[in-house]
């Protein structure tokens, strides 16, 4: 499967990549109404560090998911065909089990889990995650894995 | 009744159950896979029976898999009333149901869970309003009454109260539950704090005020001796500190053990639960076991106990699930220890490991509380061994990695403990390896493909 990597080198610490994965999992689609009208919830990717070292991390789609183990609801799921782990919102209670057991940081809850879905990618449409194709400096790439094969 | 066999057969219809079905059909699709269980339902995620009580979630968004799970997997199903095992007879790999339903099998998986322990109080048994809250039909019949016993009370001019026995996490999360539809509700937990298997006592008496401000009145050191009946219903309990306190119904909740009955009748090896080999298997020939009802090797301190988590079932699930199919399968159960997580309201409580260590036994402890939140970790010998963080989750996932692979704690900054922690917080090198899993090898590591001439 194709998965997100980022470059250290390349990020400068700008932010784009959370505000596109703001807009991109908005109604809207447009930046200033998701985050002032339909206040959509945090980004699914999110910057660490400073301006000196930095580094966008999201979710690494584990062949072997520890946060789909956990889950107590069922929410928590992921694709046999694609590999992308999703969180269904509407089985989600919010209980942070999943929170609890990723080893990256990458879940966190607003009422329910959130976490990078593979978007663009993820439902048939071809197409860069939001997140890569914002990054300016190719410090977010989309690319075919290596080792890992489906049902893994 | 007729005779059936099951190549497979699968007692239970819960996290185990369903995780070593997966992973049965993932090795065999042509094995004839018969499951049995009392619980007339699709299987559900058990723990959200508190959520639905609250309204957080609602029973069409229950089903922990589709409806369809069973046909998809070519399952045959045996659930319902009567359809709780009664008898095992080992030698000839028959199983009979209390409806007399007799099921040979090839081999047999027993994932019955836990059951409720009813505490021996005085009034407690026979009572019409007493309940336990394990299953959906618990959590349906705990509400309705303490939706009766509320409307009864309004009528009569009067706040409707529940009393919960012990505040342990089913406890709690009971009193949450229910305090969305009665008035008040009280925990009594005999133990000096609440919570005395996954807290600790600063962490469990500051959650009291929590609770006590979002409308629990929990009380840790109390417990009741005496119910008072009348007409076979509960009216009043007699507090340890010589109080009285009147309620409308009363929910047990001192705790569970595993529901091991039928394997210790039949002569396997019972401790505090269901001893079984890393490959899931108890000690009787082509008899597996899975969750709650199993006592498992805690990684970290090496304790054996029932570790009755839902993660922990499905991992053990999915190893007795491939041992079932083949013998030669390498997966092994290679243990575990807890991580707890639970919601009260909008409190959020994580723990981990070892959380509240002797004082003899060489643990470091650091503590970083401020305001609402609280967290402690537990090291030893440079490595963590457990965490509780109260009103502080963000990334936790992150600490629970590094006990699980016994990372050095000297090699992160304290900021990594005392603040949410990030990858950075890890070296060049390790962050790469962690965060570049399956990272394709014609790129280095700008990201470019490197040519080899120009």
């Amino acid at each position: 499967m194709k998965r997100i990597y980022a470059i250290e080198s390349w990020c400068i610490d700008c932010k784009r990549c959370e505000v596109a994965c703001r807009t991109a999992h908005s109604k809207s689609k447009d930046p200033v109404k998701a985050y002032k009208v339909e206040h959509v919830p945090g980004a699914r990717i999110h910057v660490e560090g400073d301006q000196h070292v930095s580094i966008a991390v999201n979710c690494r789609q584990c062949p072997k998911p520890a946060c789909v183990d956990a889950c107590i609801s069922g929410a928590m799921q992921r694709d046999p065909e694609t590999g992308i782990i999703t969180s269904d919102p509407e089985r989600c209670v919010g209980c942070r089990t999943c929170v609890s057991e990723c080893p990256f940081g990458c879940i966190h809850v607003e009422s329910v889990a959130l976490k990078c879905d593979l978007c663009g990618d993820g439902h048939g449409e071809p197409g860069e995650p939001a997140c890569v194709a914002a990054c300016p400096n190719r410090a977010l790439i989309y690319v075919e894995s290596e080792g890992c094969h489906h049902g893994e | 009744m007729a005779n059936e066999h099951a190549d497979y057969l699968i007692l239970g219809n819960s996290a185990a159950a369903i995780s070593a079905v997966e992973s049965i059909r993932a090795a065999d699709t042509t094995g004839s896979i018969v499951m049995v269980s009392p619980e007339p339902y699709c299987v559900y995620g058990r723990p959200l029976i508190s959520y639905l009580l609250e309204g957080k979630t609602d029973e069409a968004h229950l089903d922990y898999r589709p409806e369809s799970f069973y046909q998809d997997n070519d399952v045959t199903t045996h659930f319902g009333q009567g359809c709780a095992a009664a008898a095992l007879d080992p030698r000839s790999h028959k199983v009979t149901l209390e409806d007399a339903t007799v099921l040979s099998y090839g081999k047999l998986l027993v994932a019955t869970g836990s059951v409720p322990f009813v505490p021996p109080i005085d009034g407690i048994k026979g009572a019409d309003n007493v309940f336990t809250f394990l299953t959906l039909d618990d959590a349906k019949s705990a509400g309705a009454a303490a939706t009766a016993a509320t409307t009864t009370a309004h009528a009569e001019g009067r706040k409707s109260r529940v009393i919960v026995i012990g505040g342990g996490l089913i406890g709690l999360k009971a009193a949450e539950a229910l305090h969305a539809i009665a008035d008040e509700v009280v925990v009594l937990e005999m133990a000096p704090r609440i919570l005395p298997a996954v807290l600790d006592d600063r962490g469990a008496g500051m959650l009291v005020d929590q609770l006590a401000a979002r409308g629990i009145d929990a009380r840790p050191g109390i417990t009741t001796d005496h119910l008072a009946v009348e007409d076979g219903h509960i009216v009043s309990a007699h507090l340890t500190d010589d109080s009285n306190l009147t309620c409308d119904m009363v929910v047990a909740a001192v705790g569970v053990r595993p529901n091991s009955a039928l394997l210790a009748d039949a002569s396997a090896t019972v401790e505090r639960g269901v001893v079984c080999d890393d490959r899931m298997q108890t000690s009787l020939a082509d008899i597996y076991a899975a969750g709650d009802v199993t006592q498992t090797i805690d990684s970290l301190d090496g304790a054996k106990r029932p570790l009755a988590l839902w993660p922990n079932a499905v991992a053990q699930g999915k190893v007795a699930g491939s041992q079932m199919a083949s013998d030669h399968h390498d997966d092994r159960f290679e243990g575990s220890f807890a991580v707890n997580a639970v919601d009260f309201f909008d409190i959020s409580l994580l723990t981990s490991g070892v959380i509240n260590p002797g004082p003899d036994d060489g643990y470091e402890v650091h503590v970083y509380a401020q305001g609402a939140t609280y967290a402690k970790f537990v090291t030893k010998d440079d490595r963590l061994y457990g965490y509780i963080l109260l009103n502080r989750p963000a990334a936790a996932g992150i600490y629970t990695a590094v006990i699980k692979d016994a990372m050095p704690v000297s090699s992160f900054d304290e900021s990594f403990f005392k603040e949410e922690p990030d990858n950075l917080a890890f070296s060049a090198q390790d962050r790469w390896n962690r965060l570049h899993r399956f990272y394709p090898t014609e790129l280095n590591a700008q990201g470019v493909k490197e040519c080899a001439s120009l």
